[in-house]
């Protein structure tokens, strides 16, 4: 029988065995699974043992003490160093949950895209959740796509979950323009055309993995049924970046790479630099254009196609370059330590091009003020977000706060981060 | 070939100038020429002289059958009596035509291809569309490379065209790839094979091969391509024409046509596309070690939609990817395109015409099926003023968006047009 290798990246995770169990109780064939797992654990963390596997011929465990933990890119490249020409490829993090004979479900999902003359399919997408403690009650019986929400100023597509409405009318895996991390089941090959990327950190797994599978000549579907869940709110669980100190400078030279990757900078010489990636680049089968035109997005100007923002399946049906549209989408985040009032009625917030002129403007009325301070109490920061379209790209923010009983108070500038 | 194990050339001839030539060679390339023996149903017309076996007949590994040509009754028959009448206790079968060339050892090779399958726990039939020689031009005139049986196209009638194929990879392979068809003239099995599938006298040519393979493939036998050349074949038409058997029956006066309209209509049963109680498939029927549906998915075939998976169109070696889910499998097969074409002879009005084209576009111009309307049909448009009037229906991946009635006169070229969008 067909052997799946199992990718499994767990971070101080106590899901991690009750996601194993699920794992391998519900599948068909266990005895066909090799599970791999890195496992970032700490020796004071009673939770995530794997006595139990250690001596199970199935499994393959990486023990990574947490201190020396790198992201899940790096961890997710490291199991895939122990990848030896299993048939199939699954991965995903380490709390799920998988409904009764998944395996068997998943491949014939594959099979049936291969029937149908896919040569290379991938079945991925977020997942719908449950929660560890109301499981599997808990549990949300729908199916759920992932599409982009915006370009992040840095030039990283921000992607985000969405109900697929009348799934149930589905009757087949549905095409989709990005991957998600925390789910992916294809051939084993994809191991070693798209092998996982341990430059990348956070943001910028996804995106940079759709494209680099398209253009490996992957063709993208979502299940159409909810076969396996994921759990999203991790209330209370330690994650890499709680623990690390240094993620910031990671997700910048992240971001960087991802703007290598999809030709986003001015370079002179973009095939050179195409080349210099190897196989962390994009693929041979289909160019960027095509991916570009496949998905409705344009990552030079950071345009999203209108088909994409109306969450049309793809391939783009509509004209491809009139369809284009320039979506600004800006979180402008301001040090409460700077806005000392306690009667602020009106914020005056614009943002402003290289010259220094407003290019777009917003005020946020009282009911915005007041909302802004009471979302999160404990966070340091306010989050005013602003939404718009127009071809030129903001480069600064402004905001002007007015008090009741101060009148109008310093104005607040920074610039926005594009690296 | 360590247990002197025998194998009987199974050679159905009919009236073949090529049959003591395929006997020659066969023997004189065998590594093992004491363990080949033969079974020949001989069917001759006393003037032709070139297809004597005389020198033959005293020799204990020969057997024949020597039957008048006028009362041959088409090749199943012939090989029914072959396997029935001619075939002893010989350990394998090698069922031919009647004119072949052999490879050196190829006793030795099919034997060994054979074994190692069987040894993997299959129980294997190695089948082949075999690479053409040249009886004018041998050794010169062979094809270099080996072929793979493939689908074509569905007949109206519910059997498959199967059609030759470049065995693609063949050169990196070690070991035959497995194959959705037999073919009639090149099957090499264990004897027990031809004992238990027998050939139905019923089957009159066509659909002779769809017949053995489904009937095999449910009695548990699994199907191979041999993966390197080891026997050639001829068609023989040509140096033949005129003489062949369904040339004799024409001659003859008997009625091919309804004879094989009830060999099809038997098949359709056999398939259960169509019921007929009248007709009665004993000793002929599926076998129960696999059903009719492994068939269907071990080979991305639907008889009753007679439909296909892309993935059997573009020749990818069986077992196709295996969809456990009926209803899921039943949608990976292209669509069945129906159309009722209609061209008005009043936007035609031209004379002159010479063809009117009428094709099925995508949305981008492409084309996805297109055809001619000539001849009669094109008189009558333009004689009797008679519309253009036909179910169009055909296989597509994407359903066409429009459809196109295009006029062409040699003197004006291509001329009127109509076009009508397909919602």
């Amino acid at each position: 029988m067909a052997k799946i290798f199992v990718s499994i990246a767990s971070y101080r995770d106590p899901e991690l065995l009750p996601t194993l169990e699920s794992l391998l109780s519900n599948a068909t064939n266990p005895q066909d699974l090799i599970v791999c797992i890195a496992w970032q654990h700490a020796e004071e963390d009673t939770w995530d043992t794997l006595e139990q596997y250690k001596d199970d011929p199935r499994f393959k465990i990486i023990d990574i003490p947490y201190q020396e933990a790198k992201g899940v890119c790096d961890a997710r490249h490291q199991i895939q160093q122990l990848y030896n020409g299993e048939d199939l490829y699954l991965q995903f993090d380490s709390h799920h949950r998988f409904s009764k004979d998944w395996d068997t479900t998943l491949k014939d999902y594959l099979n049936f895209l291969i029937a149908k003359g896919h040569k290379k399919p991938i079945l991925s997408s977020y997942l719908p959740g449950y929660f560890p403690k109301n499981d599997p009650d808990g549990r949300n019986i729908e199916v759920w796509g992932l599409n982009i929400d915006r370009f992040m100023p840095a030039g990283v597509p921000f992607l985000r979950p969405y109900h697929v409405e009348k799934w149930g009318d589905l009757k087949e895996p549905f095409p989709t323009r990005f991957l998600s991390g925390h789910f992916i089941f294809t051939v084993g090959q994809f191991v070693k055309e798209v092998p996982y990327d341990p430059h990348l950190y956070f943001h910028g797994e996804e995106s940079s993995l759709a494209g680099r599978a398209f253009t490996s000549g992957y063709d993208l579907f979502a299940p159409h049924k909810p076969i396996v869940w994921h759990e999203y709110t991790r209330e209370g669980k330690v994650k890499h970046w709680d623990d690390s100190q240094d993620w910031a400078d990671r997700d910048k030279a992240s971001y960087a790479r991802f703007r290598k990757i999809f030709d986003m900078d001015d370079v002179p010489c973009s095939p050179c630099q195409r080349n210099a990636l190897g196989l962390f680049g994009l693929g041979y089968e289909r160019t960027l254009e095509e991916y570009e035109k496949y998905a409705g997005l344009k990552f030079k100007t950071r345009q999203i196609h209108q088909e994409t923002i109306n969450y049309a399946l793809p391939p783009v049906k509509s004209d491809y370059e009139s369809g284009l549209a320039t979506k600004h989408k800006v979180c402008i985040d301001v040090y409460k330590g700077s806005l000392p009032e306690t009667d602020y009625d009106n914020f005056v917030i614009a943002l402003l091009n290289e010259k220094g002129e407003d290019v777009y403007r917003q005020d946020a009325d009282s009911n915005e003020v007041k909302a802004l301070f009471s979302s999160i109490p404990d966070d340091k920061f306010i989050h005013i977000w602003r939404e718009y379209e127009s071809a030129t790209r903001p480069f600064k923010w402004r905001v002007w706060p007015h008090s009741i009983s101060k009148g109008w108070c310093d104005k607040i500038e920074n610039n926005i981060g594009y690296e | 070939m360590s247990k002197k194990e025998t194998i009987l050339l199974h050679l159905p001839a009919y009236r073949d100038p090529e049959l003591v030539p395929t006997i020659k060679d066969a023997l004189a390339n065998a590594k093992y020429p004491k363990r080949i023996h033969f079974g020949i149903c001989r069917q001759f017309n006393p003037e032709d002289e070139f297809d004597n076996v005389d020198e033959f007949r005293d020799d204990k590994r020969f057997h024949i059958m020597d039957v008048p040509y006028k009362e041959a009754q088409g090749l199943p028959w012939a090989r029914a009596q072959i396997n029935e009448k001619l075939l002893t206790d010989q350990d394998y079968i090698l069922q031919l035509d009647s004119h072949h060339r052999f490879v050196e050892n190829w006793d030795e090779i099919l034997i060994e291809m054979h074994n190692g399958l069987e040894e993997k726990g299959y129980k294997p039939i190695l089948a082949g569309y075999l690479p053409l020689y040249d009886p004018f031009n041998d050794p010169a005139g062979r094809t270099p490379e080996p072929w793979q049986q493939t689908f074509a196209s569905f007949y109206p009638h519910g059997t498959i065209f199967i059609q030759p194929n470049l065995l693609h990879g063949w050169q990196d392979m070690t070991e035959p790839p497995m194959s959705r068809f037999l073919s009639g003239h090149f099957c090499f099995a264990r004897s027990e094979w031809a004992r238990e599938i027998k050939h139905d006298p019923d089957i009159y040519f066509s659909g002779e091969e769809l017949n053995l393979t489904v009937r095999s493939y449910t009695h548990g036998y699994d199907m191979f391509h041999p993966h390197k050349l080891v026997i050639w074949h001829s068609t023989m038409r040509e140096e033949r024409s005129g003489m062949l058997k369904w040339d004799d029956d024409s001659r003859n006066g008997i009625d091919f046509n309804r004879k094989q309209d009830y060999a099809r209509k038997k098949i359709r049963v056999m398939l259960r596309t169509e019921e007929d109680p009248t007709i009665d498939l004993t000793g002929y029927d599926l076998g129960t070690v696999r059903t009719l549906r492994d068939y269907e998915k071990y080979a991305g075939i639907h008889f009753k939609k007679k439909a296909i998976q892309k993935y059997t169109l573009d020749h990818n070696y069986p077992p196709n990817p295996y969809v456990h889910d009926d209803e899921l499998w039943e949608r990976t097969f292209m669509e069945s395109f129906y159309y009722l074409v209609t061209v008005f002879r009043q936007n035609f009005p031209g004379n002159d015409y010479k063809h009117v084209l009428v094709a099925f576009d995508d949305e981008q111009g492409l084309s996805i099926n297109s055809r001619f309307i000539e001849g009669l049909q094109l008189k009558n448009f333009i004689e009797k003023g008679e519309n253009i009037h036909y179910e169009a229906m055909f296989l597509v991946d994407k359903k066409p968006s429009r459809v196109v009635y295009w006029a062409y006169s040699e003197e004006r070229g291509w001329c009127e047009r109509v076009e009508h969008k397909i919602p």
